[in-house]
C-alpha cells in the first residue's frame, strides 16, 4: 500500500503524524460524550434535587469542555492532513510535468496527449481524494469502532454482544451490494461510450444523414440505445434502493435490540438507565463508520491503482545525453554534413545513402513527393528525431556530441504544422526570448510579414490567440511561427514547407525580407511550389528517401527531372489563375 | 493548433431563474402520478424514519419504568414495524424518484437528438462537434443529479425536518423551543461558512481547469517547447498558475476546518442546553425521563438537514448552468422544411435548372462563391462539373440539395423552386455520392440501407448494380460483415463503390456524384468506371468529375472558374476552343505534361 507513495509522503510525515494524533484525542473525547450522557441520567434523582443539579451543572461542562477538545481536533486534523494532501498533490503535479519535459518527443508518439493527461487529472485527483479524506477517513473508522465497541462493551458485555453481533453480520451484505453496484456501474459507463458514440459518428456524418433524410431512422435507432441505457439505469436504481436505506436499517435494528433487551434488564434491574442511554448513544455514532468502510476501501485502490499509472510515466527514463563538447558560450557556424545517412523507422526505410554538405552561409532548396522523406531529413537537424552516430555532423562534428541545448539554441525549426500557444501574440513571438526588447519582437514580426496583421487587431501585440482571443487563419499561423524562430537569430533556419497556407504575394515579401537575414546564415527550405524555392543556391529533389536530382535551378530544369515537370505545372496553374 | 480552454471553463454554476425552472419542471409534466407517488413515499419514510426516539420514550415512560413487559413487547413490535416501513418508503422513494428522473433525462436526450437532426448544416459548419457533444452528455448528466437527487433531497430535509418538529412538539413545546435556540446560530455559521468554502471551490475548479488546459497544451507542443529551449521557463510558469491553485485548495480546506468543528460545537451546545433544561423540568416534574432521553436523540437529527442546505442550493446552480445551455441548444431554429409536409408529387424526371444563382456561406463576406450561375439538365441527361478546387463545384450540389438557401436567383427542380418542396421530398430524390465516403459503424448492409426500410434484397441488387457485390462476397460475414467507424477497413475503391451501392438502393431520380480522387488499383478502377455510367444512365445526373472518361461521357460540361461558368459544351468543341478547359486538360491528363 504505502510503495508506491512513499517518495511523496516522506516529506510531509510530521504533518500526517500531527494529523493523525490529533484524531486519536478527537474520538477519545467524543467517545467519552455517550458515557456522560449516561451519568446525567443516572444522577438524576427525583429526592434531592439541588444535588442532582450540581451534579448535571458539572457533567454539562464537563461535555462543553470534550466538545472543545473534539472541535479543536477536528479543526487540527483538518489542517495538518490538509496541508499534507495539497503538497503531496501539488509535488506530484510538479514532478510529473517536469519529468514530461525531459522525455524524448519519440516517447510522445507513443503516448498520446490524452493518455497522458488523462494520468494527470483523473488518476492524480483519485490520489488527491484519498489522501485528503481516505486517510483520515481509514483512521476514524479504525478509532471509531475500536473505541465504540470497547466502551460497550465494558457498560454491558452481554448487552454488547447482542445489539452488536447481527450490525457487525449484516454489515458484510453492505460489502456484496457495494460489489454489485460496482458491476452495474460498469455496465452503465459502456452504454454510455455507446451512446456517446453514437450521437458522435451521427454528427460526423450528418452531411449523409441529411441527403438520405435518415434524421428520423437516426433518431429511432439512438432511441433504441438511449433506452438500453435507461433501462441498465433502472438495474442499478433497484440494487440501490435496496442499498443505500440499508445502513439505516442496520443501524435501527440495533437500536431495536437494545430497546428490546435492554428494556428488559432494566425491567429486572440488572443496567441502570443511563447504561441504556449510553448503549443508544454508541449505536447512533455507529452508522457512519459502518456506511463509509466500503468507501474507503473502493477509493484506496483506486488511488493505489492511479499512483501506478502515474509512476508509470515517471519511471520512463530520458535518454543519456553524452555530448563531448560544453556549450560554454559556444555558437555554431552553421556547416552540416550528412555523411552516408540512413534512416529507418523499424522495418520502414525511410532515408537511403544520403550523402550532402550544405556549407554554412548557403540555403538548400528541397523538393520531392509526399512521403518521399524530406520532413524526416530536416528533423534531424534540430534532433527532434536522432540519427544514426556519425553519420550527421554539424560544423564537422557528430550531432550527438555537440549538447542539445547548443543545438536547438543554434537550429530553428519552422514546422508545416503551426503549433501556438493560448497565449499573447507578442508571447508567442517571443516564445524563445523572453526577455526580447519590443522593438525586436516588432522588428521580426515585420520580416515575417505579420506586423500589418497584427495592427489590425485592437490590442495589437498583447491580443490573446486561441479560443478565449482571436482564431489566426492559417497564413497568420504560420507567419507566427516563422517570427518565432526569427527571433532566435538561429545559425540554422530550417522552414519545413512553412508557407504552404500563406498567399504567393506574401510569400514573396517574405522571402525578400529574409534574403539579407540569410546572409550569414544556413538555409534549409522544404518546399511544393517552386516560387518558395528561388532563395535557394542549391536544391535536392528526395524520391523514396533517396537523393534523386541535385543542381541549381537551371541545371535541374534543363535535366528536365521531376523539378522541371513541377515548374512547367505550376507556370500552367499561375496562367490559369491569372484567366 | 491551439488548446480549447473554453470548453472547461464554461460557467458551471448559475443563479436561480425561475424562467428555467420552470421549463425543466414541465419534462416532469408527462410523469406526474409517479412524482405524486413519490411525494407520498418521501412523506412516509421520513415520519417513519423519526418514529425511533419517539417510541424509546413512550417504552421508558410507560412501560419499563411501571416494569410493564407486555407493553413494552407491543413498543418494541412497533419499533420494528417502523423500521420496516422505513425501509420499504425508502426503497419505493429510491426507485420512483431515480427511475422518474432516467425517465426525464431519456426524452431530453431524445428531444435534443432529434433536435440535432432538424438543425441546418450551417449550424454544424459553426459549431463544433465537441461542443455539441458536451451539451448531450455532460449537460444532461448534470441535470440528472439534480433530477434524481437534487429536488428529492431537498423534500426529504423538508419533511424529516417537520417529522422531527412535529415528535418533539407532541412530547414537550418548551423543550421544542430550547432545542430551537441555537438553529438561527447554526444557519447563519452555515449559510457564512459554506459560503465561503463554496466560492473558494469554485475558484479551485478554475484553476484547476486553467492548470489542466495549460499542461495540455505543453504536452501537445512539447515539440516546441524543446526545440526552443522553453523547460525552466515553462516549469516556472506552471508554477505561476500551480501555487495559486494550491492556495484555494488550502483556502477550502480552512473554511471547512472551521465550519465542521463549530457546527458540531453549536450543536453539542445545544444538547447541552437540553440537559440542562431538560433536567430541571424533569426535577420538578413537569417532563418525564423518557422525554429528556428522546429530545437528546432528535436534537442531533435535528440539525443535519439545515447543514445540508447549501450543498443542495450548489446542485441547483449548477442544473441552472446545465440547463440554460441545454435550451439554448433547443432553442436554435431547426432548417425550414418548406412546402407542406406529406404532400406526394407526382414522379417526373427530375429536370434542373438554376436560375441567375448567387451565393455565399458568409453573409458578410464580400466575395460570392457563386457568381450568377444559369444551366439546365433536361431529365435523364448528365452534367459534368469541372474547375479547379475552391471554383464553386460543390457548393452548386450543396444548394441544389437545399443545405443552404441561395442569396439571389433560383433553383427548379421538376420546375418547382427548391424553397418550395418539402425539403425531405426533394431529397429523397436525389441520392447524393459524396468524396469523402462516409461510412458508419454498423455491417455493410447497414451502410447501403442506411437503417431505412430498404429491404435485404433490394440492398443486394443494388450492390450488385454498383459492382460491389464481387467485394462484399469476398469478405467474411458478405453482407453482415462488420464496418469499423469511417470504414477503414476497406480500401478507398472499395469505399466508393459501397457508396454507389448506397445511392443505388435509393432508386433516386436525380444523381450526384462527387467522385473520388483518391487513387485506386486498376482492377477497381475498371469496376468503378463501369458503375459510374450504369449509375448515370437513364437519370438526370450532376457530376463533380475528376474522371476523363465521365467528363467525355457527359451531355454537358460546365468549366467553373472562380465562381462563375466560363465554358460549356461537350468534350471536343471545349478543347477546341483552348481556353480553361484545355488548360486543366494538359495540366492533368494530357501525358505530355503529366506529373503524379
Amino acid at each position: 500500500m504505502y510503495g508506491p507513495f512513499r517518495h511523496y509522503i516522506q516529506p510531509y510525515k510530521k504533518h500526517i503524524v500531527v494529523g493523525l494524533a490529533a484524531i486519536a484525542i478527537g474520538q477519545a473525547a467524543a467517545a467519552r460524550v455517550p458515557l456522560l450522557l449516561g451519568d446525567v441520567v443516572n444522577s438524576i434523582d427525583l429526592a434531592s434535587p439541588d444535588q442532582t443539579l450540581d451534579l448535571v451543572y458539572l457533567m454539562v461542562t464537563q461535555i462543553l469542555g470534550l466538545a472543545l477538545v473534539v472541535a479543536a481536533g477536528s479543526y487540527a486534523m483538518r489542517r495538518f492532513l490538509g496541508h499534507a494532501s495539497t503538497h503531496i498533490e501539488y509535488d506530484i503535479r510538479t514532478a510529473y510535468f517536469t519529468h514530461l519535459m525531459k522525455l524524448p518527443l519519440a516517447y510522445y508518439q507513443q503516448h498520446k496527449t490524452g493518455d497522458l493527461m488523462a494520468r494527470a487529472t483523473n488518476d492524480l485527483s483519485s490520489v488527491r481524494i484519498f489522501f485528503m479524506y481516505g486517510v483520515r477517513g481509514l483512521a476514524e473508522i479504525t478509532l471509531t469502532l475500536g473505541f465504540t465497541i470497547t466502551l460497550m462493551c465494558l457498560i454491558n458485555l452481554r448487552l454488547a454482544l447482542i445489539v452488536l453481533v447481527p450490525l457487525l453480520i449484516l454489515s458484510l451484505f453492505v460489502f456484496r451490494m457495494a460489489g454489485l453496484v460496482h458491476a452495474q456501474f460498469g455496465a452503465i459507463q459502456r452504454y454510455f461510450g455507446l451512446m456517446s458514440n453514437f450521437i458522435q459518428e451521427n454528427l460526423s456524418g450528418i452531411r449523409v444523414v441529411k441527403a438520405y433524410v435518415q434524421g428520423e431512422a437516426q433518431t429511432a435507432a439512438f432511441d433504441k440505445l438511449n433506452t438500453s441505457y435507461l433501462d441498465k439505469n433502472n438495474l442499478l436504481i433497484q440494487t440501490h434502493a435496496k442499498y443505500r436505506p440499508f445502513t439505516h436499517l442496520v443501524a435501527s435494528i440495533g437500536l431495536g435490540l437494545n430497546l428490546w433487551f435492554g428494556g428488559h434488564a432494566l425491567i429486572a434491574g440488572s443496567i441502570s438507565m443511563g447504561d441504556f442511554v449510553a448503549m443508544n448513544a454508541y449505536l447512533t455514532v455507529l452508522i457512519r463508520p459502518i456506511a463509509y468502510i466500503g468507501w474507503i476501501v473502493d477509493r484506496m485502490q483506486r488511488a493505489l491503482v492511479a499512483m501506478r499509472r502515474i509512476n508509470e510515466v515517471m519511471h520512463a527514463e530520458p535518454p543519456v545525453e553524452k555530448p563531448r563538447f560544453s556549450a560554454g558560450g559556444r555558437s555554431l557556424a552553421g556547416n552540416i554534413l550528412f555523411r552516408n545517412l540512413e534512416f529507418s523507422y523499424g522495418e520502414h526505410r525511410i532515408l537511403r545513402s544520403i550523402e550532402l554538405e550544405i556549407p554554412a552561409g548557403s540555403t538548400l532548396g528541397i523538393c520531392g513527393r509526399v512521403g518521399s522523406g524530406k520532413t524526416t531529413m530536416v528533423r534531424l537537424i534540430p534532433r527532434l528525431i536522432r540519427s544514426n552516430p556519425n553519420e550527421l555532423l554539424l560544423d564537422g562534428v557528430p550531432i550527438e556530441d555537440w549538447p542539445l541545448d547548443l543545438i536547438r539554441s543554434s537550429v530553428g525549426y519552422v514546422s508545416q504544422n503551426p503549433f501556438l500557444f493560448s497565449n499573447s501574440i507578442r508571447a508567442n513571438l517571443a516564445y524563445g526570448r523572453s526577455e526580447a526588447p519590443e522593438d525586436w519582437v516588432a522588428e521580426m514580426a515585420t520580416m515575417a510579414e505579420l506586423s500589418k496583421d497584427v495592427t489590425k487587431f485592437t490590442d495589437g501585440f498583447a491580443t490573446l490567440i486561441g479560443e478565449r482571443g482571436v482564431t489566426l487563419s492559417g497564413g497568420q499561423k504560420q507567419r507566427t511561427t516563422l517570427g518565432r524562430a526569427l527571433m532566435m537569430e538561429p545559425k540554422i533556419l530550417i522552414l519545413d514547407d512553412a508557407l504552404s497556407a500563406v498567399d504567393t504575394r506574401t510569400e514573396n515579401a517574405i522571402l525578400n525580407n529574409l534574403s539579407g537575414f540569410l546572409k550569414e546564415r544556413t538555409a534549409i527550405v522544404v518546399a511544393h511550389r517552386v516560387s518558395t524555392l528561388r532563395l535557394a543556391d542549391h536544391i535536392i529533389v528526395l524520391d523514396d528517401g533517396a537523393i534523386s536530382e541535385r543542381g541549381t535551378h537551371r541545371e535541374l530544369i534543363a535535366a528536365g527531372g521531376f523539378y522541371a515537370e513541377l515548374v512547367n505545372r505550376q507556370e500552367l496553374t499561375a496562367k490559369l489563375e491569372a484567366m | 493548433m491551439t488548446v480549447a480552454l473554453n470548453q472547461e471553463e464554461e460557467l458551471q454554476y448559475r443563479a436561480f431563474e425561475p424562467r428555467l425552472m420552470w421549463r425543466l419542471l414541465t419534462y416532469m409534466k408527462p410523469y406526474f402520478w409517479r412524482v405524486g407517488g413519490a411525494l407520498v413515499f418521501i412523506i412516509a419514510a421520513a415520519a417513519a424514519s423519526q418514529a425511533g426516539p419517539r417510541l424509546t420514550q413512550v417504552a421508558i415512560d410507560d412501560h419499563i419504568l411501571v416494569g410493564d413487559l407486555d407493553g413494552l413487547t407491543w413498543i418494541v413490535v412497533l419499533f420494528f414495524a417502523t423500521i420496516g416501513l422505513h425501509y420499504a418508503a425508502q426503497y419505493g422513494q429510491t426507485v420512483v424518484t431515480e427511475v422518474t428522473g432516467q425517465l426525464v433525462m431519456r426524452d431530453l436526450r431524445r428531444q435534443i437528438f432529434a433536435h440535432l437532426q432538424r438543425l441546418p448544416l450551417r449550424y454544424f459548419d459553426r459549431t463544433p462537434i465537441g461542443r455539441i457533444m458536451t451539451r448531450t452528455t455532460n449537460d444532461v448528466e448534470a441535470l440528472s443529479e439534480f433530477f434524481t437527487e437534487g429536488i428529492v433531497s431537498v423534500f426529504m430535509d423538508i419533511f424529516t425536518l417537520i417529522a422531527i418538529v412535529g415528535f418533539m412538539l407532541h412530547m414537550d413545546v418548551k423543550l421544542t423551543l430550547i432545542s430551537c435556540l441555537v438553529v438561527p446560530v447554526l444557519f447563519v455559521t452555515t449559510f457564512y461558512l459554506q459560503g465561503l468554502a463554496m466560492h473558494a471551490y469554485r475558484e479551485l475548479r478554475m484553476r484547476l481547469a486553467r492548470l489542466n488546459a495549460f499542461l495540455q497544451e505543453n504536452i501537445s507542443g512539447m515539440e516546441v517547447v524543446q526545440l526552443f529551449n522553453r523547460q525552466a521557463e515553462n516549469a516556472h510558469d506552471f508554477d505561476q498558475e500551480h501555487v495559486p491553485y494550491r492556495k484555494a485548495e488550502v483556502r477550502e480546506i480552512h473554511y471547512y476546518a472551521i465550519f465542521f468543528p463549530l457546527t458540531e460545537f453549536i450543536s453539542t451546545v445545544g444538547m447541552a442546553l437540553i440537559i440542562w433544561y431538560g433536567t430541571v423540568s424533569v426535577l420538578d416534574t413537569s417532563v418525564e425521563l423518557g422525554v429528556l432521553v428522546a429530545f437528546l436523540q432528535y436534537i442531533r437529527r435535528f440539525f443535519r438537514p439545515i447543514m445540508d442546505i447549501n450543498d443542495r442550493y450548489a446542485l441547483l446552480q449548477s442544473a441552472m448552468a446545465a440547463s440554460e445551455r441545454i435550451f439554448e441548444l433547443l432553442d436554435v431554429p431547426p432548417e425550414s422544411e418548406g412546402g407542406r409536409k406529406g404532400e406526394t408529387l407526382p414522379i417526373q424526371n427530375g429536370d434542373i435548372e438554376f436560375r441567375n444563382v448567387w451565393f455565399k456561406y458568409d453573409p458578410d463576406a464580400e466575395e460570392f462563391v457563386l457568381k450568377d450561375i444559369s444551366f439546365r439538365v433536361e431529365s435523364d441527361q448528365s452534367l459534368a462539373l469541372v474547375g479547379a478546387t475552391g471554383s464553386g463545384k460543390t457548393t452548386i450540389v450543396n444548394l441544389l440539395c437545399r443545405f443552404y438557401d441561395v442569396h439571389q436567383g433560383e433553383i427548379l427542380v421538376d420546375g418547382r423552386d427548391v424553397r418550395d418542396w418539402n425539403v425531405n421530398e426533394l431529397r429523397q430524390r436525389i441520392s447524393i455520392v459524396q468524396q469523402d465516403v462516409f461510412l458508419f459503424s454498423g455491417d455493410i448492409s447497414g451502410n447501403i440501407t442506411l437503417g431505412s426500410e430498404v429491404d435485404p434484397i433490394q440492398a443486394e441488387t443494388a450492390a450488385g448494380y454498383a459492382n460491389a457485390l464481387r467485394f462484399i462476397e469476398r469478405l467474411p460475414g458478405g453482407m453482415n460483415h462488420p464496418v469499423a467507424e469511417g470504414g477503414s477497413t476497406l480500401s478507398a475503391g472499395e469505399r466508393q463503390l459501397l457508396s454507389f451501392a448506397r445511392a443505388a438502393a435509393f432508386q433516386p431520380e436525380i444523381l450526384v456524384l462527387d467522385e473520388a480522387t483518391s487513387s485506386i488499383d486498376t482492377e477497381t478502377e475498371q469496376l468503378v468506371q463501369e458503375a459510374i455510367s450504369r449509375l448515370m444512365k437513364e437519370r438526370t445526373s450532376i457530376v463533380i468529375a475528376h474522371r476523363l472518361s465521365t467528363i467525355r461521357n457527359a451531355d454537358q460540361i460546365l468549366v467553373m472558374h472562380k465562381g462563375e461558368i466560363r465554358e460549356r459544351g461537350r468534350h471536343d468543341d471545349l478543347i477546341g476552343r483552348n481556353g480553361i478547359y484545355a488548360k486543366l486538360y494538359q495540366m492533368h491528363y494530357d501525358p505530355d505534361h503529366k506529373t503524379a
